[in-house]
């Protein structure tokens, strides 16, 4: 969808045209599912995330202000609810954790628990991967997420932070650094890459 | 003395899948004694395999996001709306063929006996406007009804069911050209119980249907050829007014049907709510 169709179906939608609004959910819903999907893991959380997230944007469109692209927006908001979710779920485990700048933060994760279809171990990975994420401090976490869990474009991201491409690559350079260090707490992480040799890197889309 | 920090952006670099080959035969040189670099790309590269793939969102998504949309649509108080369809003339001429489906009434001029009306009524003008079709309007449409006014309003004279371009003295009130369509919603109207009649002007817009008969009216006038007044800001532009019909997507349709003419340049539609 090139950005001219979104604003207009957008101002459609906010006209009343309920069909304008569908179109922009069918264009936007995979990609608000699926971070929902990969911060909650759990894909009814994901699927309540997800409609709250797009009844919330219908209910706030006449307050959209196309200074970013819609989808931008969208994002935004499934990310926070997300957020919002994992603090509120029960069995919340609380953390201590030091950033970059060697500051102590308390910090409240989900204890969430694992599906019984898949594998143990696989699982236990993938919890790993959320709590580690969740770890990071706000302005890394955001930009991993973008980056590494919704797979966007450095372009992109530059455009929905309102930020430069440089900027982007040096945040994310040092926010791969800082999760390292996370991740090097979970025995998960710890085992040696199959791949010892560096080859082109691991393409992003 | 080559420092981690340094190989921190080519390890990006390398995730990002950007190292040139220079670059990458570098960093193995460099992470094939380090290991701290080693732990960090093995540690990272596994985060990257754990991420899963994308998952197709389920059909419940869209379909309880729409019933959301439309519980939310028929809980929103019933607000006045006129949905306004704005067309320029390609030509000068003002005849125009009507589409099967379109009403369309003269609009945006005064004629001379309601000025003095108009003197009278400070809060809002009154138009008689008038199809020019001819003689038969059909049994609902009596002329009565036409000249029918509302309590508030200075009276209407004696409607006339033609209206021949001769007899027209060719004054155009313009003054609905200092009023912004939608701007103001007509802060002269009071929203009442019973919907406006014909003849009333709402927030600098002609009023120029029959009110609760829109559908009729427009089997009644389709298919007849109008004479139309401008009413817009520019001489080539027309406005048509549906009462009721708050429908986006039948403007729309309508719009593109009206483009289709080779009279009409462009047709956009607009709200006004009052």
């Amino acid at each position: 969808m090139t950005p001219d169709e979104e604003i207009r179906l957008v101002k459609a939608a906010a006209n009343g045209s309920e069909s304008a609004f569908e179109a922009l959910v069918t264009e936007n819903q995979k990609l608000v599912y699926n971070v929902a999907l990969k911060l909650t893991g759990d894909p009814e959380d994901a699927l309540d995330v997800s409609q709250e997230t797009f009844l919330k944007a219908y209910r706030n469109l006449s307050s959209f202000r196309f200074e970013s692209r819609f989808s931008a927006w969208l994002y935004r908001l499934a990310y926070n609810a997300s957020m919002d979710l994992l603090k509120k779920k029960r069995g919340t485990v609380s953390l201590t954790a030091e950033d970059e700048e060697g500051e102590e933060r308390e910090l409240t994760i989900a204890d969430t628990a694992p599906t019984p279809e898949e594998s143990l171990e696989r699982e236990e990975t993938r919890r790993a991967v959320r709590e580690a994420v969740a770890r990071l401090p706000e302005d890394k976490r955001e930009i991993i997420v973008m980056r590494e869990f919704s797979g966007m474009s450095y372009s992109d991201i530059a455009d929905a932070l309102g930020i430069e491409e440089g900027t982007v690559k040096s945040r994310i350079s040092r926010a791969r650094a800082a999760l390292a260090e996370i991740l090097s707490e979970y025995g998960t992480f710890a085992r040696p890459s199959s791949s010892k040799e560096t080859k082109g890197g691991k393409k992003h889309a | 003395m080559p420092n981690c920090e340094d190989f921190r952006e080519l390890i990006s670099k390398y995730f990002d899948g950007e190292l040139s080959a220079d670059e990458t035969a570098e960093l193995n040189e460099h992470i094939a004694g380090c290991e701290d670099c080693s732990r960090f790309m093995s540690a990272y590269s596994l985060f990257l395999d754990s991420v899963p793939e994308d998952a197709e969102p389920p059909a419940e998504l869209l379909s309880g996001v729409m019933s959301g949309v439309r519980a939310i649509n028929a809980k929103k108080k019933k607000r006045r709306r006129a949905l306004i369809i704005r067309w320029t003339a390609a030509a000068a001429s003002f005849a125009l063929v009507i589409f099967a489906g379109l009403s369309l009434f003269r609009g945006g001029y005064k004629s001379a006996d309601t000025k003095s009306a108009e003197a009278e009524s400070a809060t809002s003008s009154n138009h008689y406007l008038a199809p020019t079709a001819p003689d038969d309007y059909g049994a609902d449409f009596s002329d009565a009804d036409l000249a029918e006014a509302p309590m508030d309003m200075a009276p209407v004279p004696e409607p006339e069911p033609a209206f021949p371009a001769d007899s027209f003295d060719g004054a155009i009130d313009d003054t609905y050209k200092n009023e912004t369509m939608g701007a103001d919603p007509g802060e002269a109207y009071e929203p009442e119980a019973e919907p406006v009649t014909e003849g009333e002007t709402v927030g600098g817009l002609h009023v120029t249907y029959v009110d609760g008969m829109c559908a009729e009216a427009t089997e009644l006038f389709a298919d007849r050829e109008w004479e139309i007044e401008p009413s817009g800001d520019e001489a080539n532009e027309f406005w048509v007014l549906f009462h009721y019909l708050i429908d986006w997507e039948k403007a729309l349709a309508i719009c593109e049907e009206l483009e289709e003419s080779p009279a009409i340049e462009s047709a956009e539609p607009m709200i006004a709510e009052y």
